[in-house]
């Protein structure tokens, strides 16, 4: 499988990652050690938005840079669009859930990312999921209001190409 | 078999046959490493976001600037449709 996708960054890394390339994240939240990118879905979610807004939003970089990257591998998890990888996870999901309510634990306390942790362990080198970015409203709601259609790359290897496409410096 | 089938069945393996205890050592390591570790150079590559207190950005996005297309003049769809051509 072969994904264009963006990465969103402070632009005083831009050339960093230009020169260098990426370091992996060392947290295990989400999906995990990873690079985070976002794709484009038709009309659903603009990866370049998405990343732009990552840098310039939730980071709060003033100056910010894009870079448009080319990943490429058949060694992937897709939890977005492989229907018997969702199912699969679903069923994984339900086996780590009875393990934590097994364990004592509360169901509140249980995160999706300890699944993750695991896949660590295998080889996978990129994940790709549909996250709702705009979940926790502080309320019930049941309408997606801003997915965001992620890759966690595990194996930087698999980034064939990686141009920085934006860079805009604010004073 | 395909790659991804056969690791999620690993994986659905190795949580079938986890132990009470393996699963609490496995719990403790995701929440020992929630702390996000920061890298100077590379910060934009943690995904801050995946922690609860940061996956609301609806505070971000006030209620009257929800459709963040248009949140500035800067920002509008036309320059963004142009940054994105010029991207492409």
């Amino acid at each position: 499988m072969k994904l264009t996708c963006y990465h969103g960054t402070k632009a005083e890394s831009a050339d960093n990652i230009s020169k260098a390339g990426y370091k992996k994240s060392n947290s295990c939240e989400w999906f995990g050690s990873g690079i985070y990118f976002f794709e484009t879905y038709e009309t659903i979610c603009n990866g370049y938005i998405e990343a732009r807004d990552w840098a310039k939003h939730v980071k709060g970089y003033n100056s910010w840079a894009v870079f448009k990257a080319v990943v490429e591998s058949e060694k992937y998890i897709d939890i977005a669009f492989v229907h018997e990888h969702k199912m699969l996870y679903d069923r994984i999901k339900y086996k780590a859930l009875e393990n934590h309510k097994k364990s004592g634990q509360d169901v509140k306390d249980f995160n999706e990312n300890i699944i993750f942790l695991e896949m660590e362990k295998h080889d996978v080198d990129f994940i790709r999921a549909l996250v709702d970015s705009k979940k926790d409203l502080g309320y019930y709601s049941y309408i997606v209001r801003r997915p965001q259609l992620q890759i966690c790359v595990k194996n930087e290897e698999t980034i064939l190409s990686n141009d920085l496409i934006k860079v805009k410096w604010v004073k | 078999m395909e790659h991804g089938i056969k690791e999620l069945n690993k994986l659905l393996q190795k949580f079938e046959s986890m132990s009470t205890s393996e699963y609490l050592s496995l719990y403790e390591i995701s929440k020992s490493k929630e702390k996000i570790e920061i890298n100077d150079n590379f910060i934009d590559t943690t995904l801050s976001f995946s922690s609860p207190k940061y996956t609301d950005i609806s505070e971000i996005f006030q209620p009257d600037s929800t459709n963040y297309l248009f949140e500035k003049q800067e920002d509008s769809i036309l320059q963004l449709d142009s940054d994105i051509l010029e991207a492409a």
